[in-house]
């Protein structure tokens, strides 16, 4: 089982969105650890077949993502999404178990069994609309559960969850990533510390980092800022060009 | 015989009294019940999954009532108002099928709403990752939804050129051009705008072209002849539009245009 991606770029009019990323990702939870407007977004929009890259590939286990076998096997949740104004949560889970090809008996069982999974049991005849943010971005995670994916791609998927739920969200993933491949973005450091078997940096579009939190030698966060700290990078910049002018 | 197996079942149900279960809930927990039923029901094998077919027929059931209710009424009261006591007292065939076409632009706004639900709620984006996708979710729509009005309007015509004494070219061009020019702004405005407020872009539009068939149905009979001349053209020339956006607007659909300030 492993996702495999290409050279993957993508370039928004004179912005470089995602700059050549390659990566092959095996079983297991993979954070995506980056600031906004790093790509992140775009890069989990690209490995779900939403955004066409300008160039790469991305497949998992042969199947390219533009095929219907690898959406099948995909579960996705973005960062922000709507809902139609009439729907419960019930309504929410069956019309997406529809589009994912569920029968309708699997497809209530199913979502009854991750309502309870994410502690919605009870609410799932509630309007949509009468929910919290919690709650929304958990009904969120459970869509993406639904056909069981062996990829699943989280984009910022703990905004919004307090405490208990986080927990709650990291036993879950834990549990799914032990076979499939997971891949979850964010800008917190210690949601990705906590759930993460590997830790993926992304900065200007471009992988500056790729490797366990233990390789950080136990403090990410600071490892984190380290990488983001623009004043760090021009003080480098500059002690680099003087080096230079020595040699010269 | 079948009198005999009622009898027998009225004694046996007298005679036997079925026992109170025993520990129900906790076989219905148990991991045993839980694996064969995943084995029997959830597993790739056991379920593989809607056919086309059954997704058109899941999604028939997502389109609004109220456009089902808004073919079917245009047609009833077509049907009402083409009787011949209505008739009698008066009403001009040219104001009759003026205001009927005033009317269709409405009815192809319903079907254009329907297929432009998922843009407009936010809902695009978790669609695209599905097995069906967005492009079926649209397609099936307006097919559904299309569907019904081309059936409505095709049967409308053969009656109205019998009710009303209206040649067929004039009858379809009256029916179908508001239909298809509608549906052509519609698309187009669609294509360039994907927020909520763009179904009010689109009602305009629709009002537009339902006031045009308004005005030319006022016009004088020179005007109206020379109208009826182009009718069947302007058809095939919408008809045409109409293929060109709606091919454009499922393209469009297949891969999301992001505003890059919003995303990245």
């Amino acid at each position: 089982m492993e996702l495999y991606i290409d050279r993957l770029t993508k370039q928004y009019k004179n912005k470089i969105a995602v700059d050549r990323v390659s990566l092959r990702l095996g079983s297991g939870v993979h954070g995506l650890l980056g600031a906004n407007g790093a790509g992140k977004t775009t890069l989990m929009r690209m490995i779900c077949g939403i955004l066409r890259p300008d160039s790469g590939t991305v497949s998992f286990d042969g199947m390219d993502v533009s095929q219907e076998d690898y959406r099948a096997i995909l579960g996705y949740l973005p960062q922000d999404f709507g809902y139609y104004p009439d729907f419960t949560g019930m309504d929410f889970l069956m019309y997406m178990a529809s589009l994912k090809g569920l029968r309708k008996k699997d497809a209530r069982y199913r979502s009854r069994e991750l309502l309870s999974l994410v502690g919605l049991e009870g609410r799932e005849k509630n309007r949509i609309k009468t929910y919290s943010g919690g709650m929304k971005q958990r009904l969120g995670i459970a869509q993406a559960l639904l056909n069981r994916p062996k990829l699943l791609v989280l984009d910022e998927p703990t905004a919004g969850l307090d405490p208990k739920e986080r927990v709650r969200f990291r036993d879950l993933i834990d549990r799914i990533g032990r076979e499939n491949v997971v891949l979850l973005s964010t800008h917190i450091v210690s949601d990705v510390e906590q759930i993460a078997d590997r830790i993926l940096m992304i900065r200007d579009g471009r992988l500056i980092f790729d490797g366990s939190a233990d390789e950080v030698r136990g403090n990410l966060e600071e490892f984190y800022l380290e990488q983001f700290d623009e004043r760090r990078d021009d003080i480098e910049e500059k002690r680099n060009g003087e080096d230079e002018m020595h040699h010269v | 015989m079948k009198k005999n197996d009622l009898h027998l079942q009225e004694e046996l149900l007298r005679i036997y009294r079925i026992p109170p279960s025993r520990e129900k809930t906790a076989f219905f927990r148990s991991r045993r019940w839980r694996s064969a039923y995943e084995k029997a029901f959830l597993s790739p094998e056991a379920a593989p999954g809607i056919s086309f077919p059954e997704f058109l027929r899941i999604q028939a059931g997502y389109i609004r009532l109220r456009n089902w209710f808004f073919s079917l009424g245009l047609f009833l009261a077509v049907l009402l108002f083409s009787a011949e006591n209505i008739r009698a007292a008066g009403i001009d065939s040219r104001q009759f099928l003026g205001a009927l076409s005033a009317c269709i632009p409405y009815l192809a706004l319903t079907t254009i709403a329907e297929g432009s639900r998922s843009a407009r709620f936010g809902m695009d984006e978790l669609e695209m990752h599905t097995r069906f996708s967005i492009h079926s979710v649209i397609c099936a729509r307006l097919f559904l939804a299309g569907a019904l009005n081309l059936i409505v309007l095709t049967a409308l015509i053969p009656f109205l050129c019998t009710a009303w004494g209206t040649g067929p070219a004039v009858t379809s061009g009256i029916l179908l051009a508001p239909y298809l020019l509608t549906c052509t702004l519609d698309l187009m405005i669609l294509r360039r705008s994907r927020n909520r407020n763009s179904i009010t872009l689109c009602a305009a539009a629709g009002t537009g072209v339902s006031a045009g068939c308004l005005v030319l149905s006022a016009a004088g009979p020179a005007v109206y002849g020379v109208l009826s001349h182009a009718a069947l053209p302007a058809v095939f020339l919408l008809g045409a539009a109409a293929a060109l956006e709606l091919r454009k607007y499922l393209r469009q659909s297949e891969e999301s245009i992001w505003n890059y300030t919003s995303t990245v």
